[in-house]
């Protein structure tokens, strides 16, 4: 192995920079695959991993009943992990009073929330002391919203004697008690805060400490925290269980509602959006690793074997001793690229986490996936596989395939360039074969990137099919029927009702459009919407299993008993205030709405603008008294998707880059070799002009071939890529194929590629042939 | 008088190293007359293949003249040049450079194509020259799978595709075994006497034999020019 050795080592010294430029492009390409993949990972489990540092609570929900000895009763029932009691604090910011808004400041006295439950994630500072009453940390939101941050002073009015209810009730805040000063200690991230459109009340605990200190301030309200064993799946089964220790029994006040819990399915909220971003990256992550290992495999491949091998052989070096000796500087390049990916993909997997996902992760910092460093250690593995059957693999004395019979219509020049894609080991084309594959995977990833992207900007700009055809919702005044009706100051406004309901006990976000004028409808997938008080319409989720039209589910009606319901259609229930996913809701009639148990019960009214009216003038049209105007704003999951649009043109630059390294570094290794056939052209007459030509057939050869087979699998795999996604997402399949864009780019490269054969065709019509043919 | 076919006169050529310049033709003068078969002998350095090289219009003297064919090659630019080569001259290497990735046919067709010929006839035509030399069955064969005497049968026939006025040949037999050098000298004899100018550049003395002529080159000279009866000839006789 001594002789092995030395060989490979002297190969490394003499080649070493084209061993190092591979390592360093496995090691660029693999690491961004790498990191892609990582990042699919940590966005899949962000939101699991927020909710169980941050102790998220699945329900919440007032607590009627401050009795301690039914709280102990309900905090030890056996289905909860953990507990905690809010009690809410008559205090209010200057800044809230100002913008209208409300912010809840409570105290836990026994200190469960944010400690056991409800522990809010630290952004910057620390947690608040629970023996100190001036301390306090801020959620991030409210902290950016008044601009605060640690070290700074929070000011709150108070209300004592009363005074709070008296307050909210007339919505005149005059704070009687002192004026209360908390230091800023840290700022935390919550869970509405990971979402993007989170508009809730927002929730703040204060220390035990500041209640002892402050005991005069009015209380209002409690709220509970309760976190499930089972999860949000438990939660109906507990509400019932619940609701009558929670309520006042026997009420009170016959006007008193019943407890209604607030279902934080975080999971279910944000759980879609991120799968979308997650399917994007690991599609990323393995069409990059494909083209990726293609074009590493083609380049690696043609790197180890060397001209040597005859001498070698002739020398007595046995096939096993040669591969040994291909392996040394191999090693290098497998070093390189492993410890190089592995680099890039620690630093780089959280950039490949959509934003959602790297507001969830608890844990942001650079990470090394155990199991991202098995796939680089298996793709350096590969590389040496790769060079050693190369090395082992003898070459063979092959017949070259026959001339296509059509490129033979440009003579001489035309079979010149042919015989060029036919060099390599004996006529088996590999240099050749290596440039159209470099090619291909360059352009497949244009033509299919173009498809995607395309898809994706028209799906991001069509409102329309993600459930809402309207221009924005707001709050209107009780005569807006008569008025829109009066005069056409819309083109269509429609009611909707919406809030979870139980579905196959399941809570399932779920709309009811009650038109008022014109016509504004759910996208309708299959099917029809629902007529009748006994229908409904169920988005794409529902549809994955046994579930069909005509088939029937299980609804809580609003006594909480179960009733089927018939599905008539597939349809997207649009998502409303942040609640809601595309690919699950569901769409009933305001008759069927009315008569469901609903929780988190909302209205609003979606408008239509008239063509050519703005906002402004619709709104002023309306009437003053128009309120909570707010834009129909994207779902999560399509700003998410398009948000993933860089991940796509990053891996349309990925695969262009591979591609077009491997096939320059194909095209020079081919016309490398095939300079003794050109020289031989030039002695047998051939003029620069034929040899340029002779270039330019083969490399515009390979590249129409490379080019018409690129665009076909392109298409298809672009079509069926952007059909899986839309499934996934639960919308209609739309596909834009930007033909344009496609033609005009290949017509660039075929006209770049040929420009640069060309060049090289020039460059080698004017080398000296005999000196060229002595050389070889 | 015989027609000439080449005229060489006084020609000089000088490269340029990295340490000294290299005197390869220091006015070395020749001349061929249709239908000659003469082999260029001398040292390696002597300046055979600058003279090979300028007579096949690859390469251009510094100074002195050069007619092929009746045309000054020094007045030629380089696709005058190219259309000369096509024209008058067929070309065998030592180590016959056979275009790889073309079939044995494809190769021979070659020559016919650059002239512009129809791909029909050029096939013909190789067909035929493919018989001629006895690899009419390996046309379909790439020119790796041939023995080293039939590649430089494949590369007399590609020479002598487009029926050239002069065959240049560089140690034509510097790759082959004796008894594959005598098939190709032999073959080079059925040539000349069929009326093909040949000129032949070899430092091996019984290769030089086979020529009716040998012209000795020494330091970039023409130092010696024997006109002789050829040794298949007189062996024959």
């Amino acid at each position: 192995m001594g002789a092995a050795r030395l060989y490979g080592l002297r190969d490394l010294r003499r080649r070493w920079r084209t061993f190092v430029a591979l390592g360093v492009v496995a090691a660029v390409a693999g690491g961004l695959v790498l990191a892609s993949w990582a990042g699919a990972r940590r966005t899949h489990t962000s939101i699991d991993r927020f909710a169980d540092t941050t102790r998220f609570p699945h329900l919440v929900g007032p607590i009627a009943r401050a009795d301690e000895a039914i709280w102990d009763q309900i905090a030890t029932l056996p289905e909860i992990e953990a507990a905690g009691r809010l009690t809410g604090l008559a205090l209010m910011s200057q800044n809230d009073f100002n913008a209208g808004t409300f912010t809840l400041w409570g105290v836990d006295v026994k200190g469960n929330v944010g400690s056991v439950i409800a522990r809010d994630l630290i952004l910057r500072g620390r947690r608040a002391d629970a023996q100190s009453p001036d301390e306090v940390t801020l959620r991030e939101s409210i902290a950016r919203k008044w601009g605060l941050d640690v070290g700074d002073t929070l000011r709150l009015m108070s209300f004592v004697g009363g005074t709070f209810q008296a307050a909210v009730q007339t919505d005149e805040f005059a704070a009687n008690g002192p004026l209360i000063e908390l230091k800023v200690v840290g700022v935390t991230r919550n869970p509405e805060d990971v979402l993007r459109n989170a508009n809730g009340v927002s929730i703040n605990a204060l220390t035990p400490a500041f209640l002892r200190a402050h005991p005069d301030i009015d209380t209002f309200v409690q709220l509970a925290f309760y976190r499930l064993r089972g999860g949000v799946a438990a939660a109906p089964a507990f509400i019932e269980r619940v609701q009558p220790l929670t309520n006042q029994t026997p009420k009170a006040n016959p006007d008193d509602a019943e407890t209604t819990f607030e279902v934080a399915d975080l999971k279910g909220q944000i759980g879609d959006a991120l799968n979308v971003a997650e399917n994007g990256q690991l599609a990323f992550a393995l069409i990059g690793a494909a083209a990726t290992l293609l074009t590493l495999a083609i380049a690696t491949s043609r790197l180890a074997r060397h001209g040597d091998r005859e001498a070698l052989s002739a020398l007595g070096m046995s096939t096993r001793a040669q591969v040994v000796a291909g392996f040394v500087p191999l090693f290098v390049t497998a070093a390189i690229a492993f410890v190089g990916s592995m680099a890039v993909s620690y630093l780089g997997s959280r950039l490949f986490m959509p934003s959602l996902a790297r507001r969830a992760d608890p844990d942001l910092g650079p990470r090394l996936d155990p199991l991202v460093v098995a796939a680089a250690l298996a793709g350096a593995a590969v590389l040496l596989a790769i060079g050693a059957l190369s090395v082992a693999r003898h070459d063979r004395h092959n017949v070259p395939r026959p001339a296509v019979a059509w490129l033979r219509v440009g003579g001489a020049s035309a079979l010149l360039g042919m015989s060029l894609t036919r060099l390599g080991r004996s006529g088996r084309a590999g240099a050749a074969r290596g440039a159209m594959v470099g090619v291909i995977v360059a352009l497949v990833g244009l033509a299919g990137g173009a498809i995607y992207v395309r898809s994706l900007d028209d799906l991001n700009g069509d409102r329309a099919r993600w459930g809402l055809d309207a221009d924005f919702t707001a709050t209107v005044p009780d005569d807006f029927g008569a008025r829109v009706l009066a005069k056409p100051i819309v083109d269509a406004a429609v009611t909707l009702h919406y809030g979870f309901t139980f579905i196959n006990g399941s809570p399932v976000h779920t709309v009811a459009f009650d038109p008022i004028v014109g016509r504004i409808t759910p996208e309708l997938l299959q099917g029809r919407l629902p007529v009748g008080a006994d229908e409904i319409a169920l988005s794409s989720r529902f549809f994955d299993g046994a579930l069909r039209l005509g088939s029937t589910v299980s609804v809580l009606d609003v006594d909480g008993n179960p009733t089927d319901i018939r599905v008539v259609g597939e349809a997207i229930a649009p998502p409303l205030d942040g609640r809601g996913s595309l690919s699950n809701g569901a769409v009933v009639t305001a008759g069927a709405y009315a008569g469901l148990r609903v929780d988190q019960a909302s209205n609003t009214t979606a408008v239509r603008q008239l063509p050519g009216v703005g906002r402004d003038e619709t709104v002023a049209a309306i009437g003053a008294d128009v309120k909570d105007v707010f834009g129909v704003e994207h779902p999560a999951a399509i700003s998410n998707l398009a948000a993933m649009r860089g991940v796509i043109v990053s891996l349309i630059a990925l695969l262009a880059f591979l591609g077009l390294a491997g096939a320059s570094l194909s095209f020079v290794s081919s016309i490398r070799r095939g300079r003794a056939n050109i020289a031989v052209g030039r002695a047998m007459g051939m003029t620069r002009r034929a040899v340029r030509g002779s270039l330019v057939a083969f490399v515009g050869g390979v590249i129409a071939v490379g080019a018409l087979i690129a665009t076909i699998v392109g298409y298809i795999g672009g079509v069926q890529l952007w059909r899986i996604q839309s499934e996934s997402l639960g919308v209609r399949v739309v596909t834009v194929v930007p033909w344009a864009t496609i033609v005009v780019a290949l017509a660039l490269g075929i006209l770049v590629a040929v420009t640069l054969g060309a060049f090289i065709g020039d460059r080698f019509g004017r080398a000296r042939s005999f000196d060229v043919l002595r050389a070889e | 008088m015989t027609e000439s076919v080449v005229e060489v006169r006084n020609v000089y050529r000088t490269f340029e190293q990295d340490l000294a310049p290299v005197r390869a033709l220091r006015g070395a003068d020749l001349s061929l007359r249709k239908g000659e078969f003469v082999a260029v002998m001398g040292p390696s350095g002597c300046g055979k293949s600058t003279m090979l090289n300028i007579l096949a219009g690859l390469d251009k003297p510094d100074e002195g003249d050069v007619e092929v064919a009746g045309l000054d090659l020094t007045s030629l630019d380089e696709n005058g040049l190219a259309t000369m080569r096509r024209q008058h001259i067929g070309i065998v290497f030592q180590f016959f450079n056979l275009l790889e990735g073309m079939t044995v046919l494809e190769n021979v067709m070659m020559p016919a194509l650059i002239v512009g010929k129809k791909r029909k006839a050029a096939e013909a035509r190789a067909r035929d020259l493919l018989d001629l030399l006895g690899i009419g069955d390996k046309a379909k064969q790439a020119p790796n799978a041939l023995s080293g005497g039939q590649r430089q049968r494949l590369a007399i026939a590609r020479a002598i595709a487009n029926e050239p006025t002069l065959i240049l040949a560089d140690e034509p037999t510097g790759a082959l075994d004796s008894e594959g050098g005598d098939e190709i000298l032999e073959l080079f004899n059925r040539l000349h006497q069929q009326g093909q100018t040949i000129l032949l550049v070899t430092h091996d003395q019984p290769v030089a034999d086979a020529a009716e002529r040998i012209v000795r080159m020494k330091d970039g000279r023409v130092v010696g020019d024997d006109v002789r009866v050829p040794a298949a000839a007189s062996s024959a006789s």
